[in-house]
């Protein structure tokens, strides 16, 4: 619970297409609870990763906090039952903007089931092979060999790894979708 | 905070200069793959590929948020219920069809376009596959 802001926060807020997903603005809100180094894990739709409303989200995210981890399936949904896909976002909230820069996004791909990578529900040991898994994930390098998963290392720099437009040129960005 | 003081925090554009123009996504950096992109280069220079974007506009589908609404299988005549009451005559105007869900309805047909939900919807991968 250290991890928890207590004083007034001053979170400069996004500017949302009204297009957007309504979750955003739960990262949003929860960004005020963290001090510098709290983590935030959120299991949010995996539109994220194309959606043009994706990217002030991503914007919002690079300057407030060290993006982890973006976890993902090759195998499996994580909720068969659900019309929409899901990622783990992985974040820990970090005020010094060279550190943020500096830091390395990993896009982790997992390629076996959850149900195999952790033990049942009733395992004693689940929750310390989680968090090994976890530690696993956040520390690893970019491999594509490891059978459990493949991982991708992406420099956050100031805008999340999305090399996003300088100046009015636009050549060769993705075109905004009319949708 | 009051309620309306919440709205006003809410409709307050934000001050994170720059554009919005991305030269990539991140679902590409997550599915990038060093040992794909080799064989990709190998098939390109070998001039058997050809670039999806020269081929004509690419963009996302449309997302129905609905699927099992919206996308719907015409009942072939010899199998429409009969309590539907449609003759031949009326074909030509309605169809009858059933959702997602094998709810049966009418529809006029001005209603009905033809939609592609994916790839497995093709003949040819079904042919392949």
């Amino acid at each position: 619970m250290n991890a928890l802001a207590t004083a007034n926060d001053t979170i400069t807020l996004p500017k949302f297409t009204g297009k957007s997903d309504a979750y955003l603005w739960f990262i949003v809100h929860a960004t005020q609870f963290l001090k510098s180094g709290g983590r935030l894990s959120f299991v949010v739709s995996s539109a994220i990763l194309f959606s043009d409303y994706g990217i002030p989200l991503i914007r919002f995210i690079g300057h407030h906090y060290r993006i982890r981890a973006i976890i993902d399936s090759m195998v499996e949904r994580w909720f068969p039952d659900a019309d929409t896909n899901t990622i783990l976002l992985m974040l820990e909230r970090d005020d010094d903007g060279r550190k943020r820069a500096a830091n390395d996004i990993r896009f982790v791909r997992l390629r076996r089931p959850l149900a195999l990578l952790i033990p049942d529900p009733n395992s004693a040991d689940r929750r310390g092979r989680i968090e090994e898994l976890l530690d696993t994930m956040l520390e690893a390098e970019a491999t594509e060999d490891d059978p459990r998963m493949q991982v991708n290392l992406v420099n956050q720099g100031t805008d999340g790894g999305l090399q996003l437009a300088v100046g009015d040129n636009d050549e060769g960005f993705l075109e905004e979708d009319e949708e | 905070m009051s309620l309306s003081k919440s709205v006003d925090r809410l409709v307050t554009p934000g001050e994170y200069p720059g554009s919005n123009k991305a030269k990539v996504r991140w679902g590409q950096l997550l599915r990038a793959s060093a040992t794909l992109a080799e064989q990709e280069g190998k098939l390109t220079e070998s001039s058997n590929l050809v670039a999806l974007d020269s081929l004509g506009h690419i963009r996302g589908g449309i997302v129905t948020r609905a699927n099992a609404y919206f996308l719907v299988r015409e009942i072939p005549f010899d199998q429409i219920p009969a309590r539907m009451r449609v003759t031949r005559g009326d074909m030509k105007r309605v169809a009858v069809i059933a959702d997602g869900l094998d709810h049966v309805a009418k529809i006029e047909r001005e209603f009905l376009k033809p939609v592609i939900k994916g790839p497995e919807s093709l003949e040819s991968a079904r042919r392949q596959g």
